[in-house]
C-alpha cells in the first residue's frame, strides 16, 4: 500500500494557506485587470478537482489504496482555489468567481479506464507545474509569484505520487498497464493538437458533447490558450520541459529510452501490436 | 527517473556527482533544485549516493576544494 508513505511525503511539505503566503507582501501597482481575470480563470480550473475526485473514486472502487491517495489529491486541489480565491477576496474582490462559476465546472464525467486516467492525471500534473512555474515567472506581483511556486511544487509531488501509482499497476497489470500509459503518452506529448494538451480540455461527458470540457464551462472559454499563448508566454522552451518530464518519467517506467514523442509513438504501436497477435 | 523540479533525471544529476563528488546536502543543493522545489526526489536520490558513495569517496574531494 503506497498510501501512509504518499501521505507521510505530502504531510511533510504541507503548508499553511493563514501563515505561509506572505499577504502583507501585496503590491497592487504591480498587477493588472488581465492578471487578476487570468488568476479568477486558475481558482475556477481548481475548483475543477472536485468532478475529477468524483470519477476517480467512482472508477476505482476496488481500489482502496488508490482512493485514500484521492482524498489528499482533492485536499490539496481544492486548497489551491481557495488560495487563488483567498487573493481575489482580499486584493480584487471584483473578481472572485460567483459560486455559480464554480458549479459550472461540476459536471458527471462519463467512466473511463482508470489506467489511463491515472497515466492523464499524471502528464497533468506535470504539465500543470511548468504552467504554475511559468506563470510564476511571468508575473511581478510578490505575492501571487509566491502562491504560483507553492502550487508549482504541489503539482509536481502530485506527479510524483501518480507516477508511483502507475509503478504499482505496471507490477499488477503488466501489458494492460504499459499499452495504456504509453497511450496516454503519446497523446499528451502530441505536439500537432492545437488545444494545450490537458484533462481539462478533453471531452469527458458525451450527453453533454460540445459542452463537456472544463475549460469550455468556464466563463471565459476562450481564456487558457490566450493566457497560454499571449500573457505568460508558455512557448516552445516550456513546451519541451513538459515533454521532457513526460517522456523521462515513462522512460524510466516502461524500461525504453523515450528521447523524443516518436520514439515512445513507436514504443506503444509495437506493444499494441504485440497485444493483439497474443 | 527525472526530477521534475530540477529539469533533469536522476542519473544526468548522479553524473554530475561522480565529476565533482559532494557531500549529500551539498550535492542536492548544487547539482539539483530539490532544495526549493517539491523534494519528492530527496528520498531515491539518497537512495542512489548511499549506494554509490562511501563517505571517503567525497569527502576528500570535497575537503581538498
Amino acid at each position: 500500500m503506497l498510501f501512509p508513505s504518499i501521505f507521510a511525503r505530502l504531510e511533510e511539505n504541507r503548508w499553511n494557506l493563514g501563515t505561509d503566503i506572505r499577504w502583507q507582501d501585496f503590491d497592487s501597482s504591480r498587477l493588472t485587470e488581465r492578471q487578476l481575470h487570468g488568476i479568477k480563470m486558475n481558482a475556477i480550473l481548481e475548483w475543477s478537482a472536485m468532478p475529477t475526485a468524483e470519477m476517480f473514486l467512482r472508477d476505482n472502487s476496488q481500489d482502496a489504496d488508490f482512493s485514500a491517495f484521492i482524498s489528499i489529491w482533492f485536499f490539496e486541489e481544492q486548497k489551491h482555489s481557495l488560495a487563488l480565491l483567498e487573493y481575489l477576496r482580499r486584493f480584487a474582490p471584483d473578481f472572485c468567481p460567483t459560486e455559480a462559476e464554480l458549479s459550472a465546472v461540476r459536471f458527471s464525467f462519463d467512466s473511463a479506464p482508470a489506467l489511463e486516467s491515472l497515466a492523464l492525471h499524471f502528464c497533468g500534473e506535470v504539465r500543470l507545474n511548468q504552467w504554475y512555474r511559468c506563470a510564476c515567472a511571468y508575473h511581478t506581483e510578490p505575492v501571487i509569484r509566491q502562491i504560483y511556486s507553492i502550487l508549482a511544487k504541489d503539482e509536481a509531488r502530485h506527479a510524483r505520487a501518480y507516477l508511483d501509482y502507475m509503478r504499482k499497476a505496471l507490477k499488477a497489470d503488466g501489458t494492460s498497464a504499459s499499452l495504456a500509459f504509453a497511450k496516454i503518452g503519446v497523446l499528451m506529448t502530441n505536439a500537432r493538437l492545437n488545444k494545450a494538451m490537458h484533462p481539462t480540455n478533453l471531452h469527458v461527458n458525451k450527453a453533454l458533447y460540445p459542452n463537456d470540457t472544463v475549460n469550455g464551462r468556464l466563463p471565459d472559454p476562450e481564456w487558457l490558450q490566450r493566457w497560454l499563448n499571449d500573457e505568460i508566454h508558455f512557448d516552445g522552451s516550456w513546451e519541451k520541459k513538459v515533454e521532457q518530464g513526460i517522456l523521462s518519467n515513462l522512460s524510466g517506467l516502461l524500461g525504453s529510452d523515450f528521447s523524443d514523442a516518436h520514439a515512445l509513438r513507436t514504443f506503444h504501436k509495437n506493444i499494441a501490436r504485440t497485444a493483439v497477435t497474443a | 527517473m527525472y526530477c521534475l523540479c530540477s529539469d533533469e533525471s536522476h542519473d544526468d544529476i548522479m553524473m554530475k556527482q561522480r565529476l565533482e563528488p559532494l557531500p549529500f546536502d551539498l550535492m542536492i543543493s548544487t547539482y539539483t533544485a530539490c532544495r526549493n522545489g517539491c523534494g519528492s526526489c530527496i528520498d531515491e536520490l539518497r537512495e542512489k549516493f548511499e549506494s554509490e558513495f562511501s563517505t571517503n569517496d567525497f569527502t576528500t574531494n570535497a575537503e581538498a576544494k
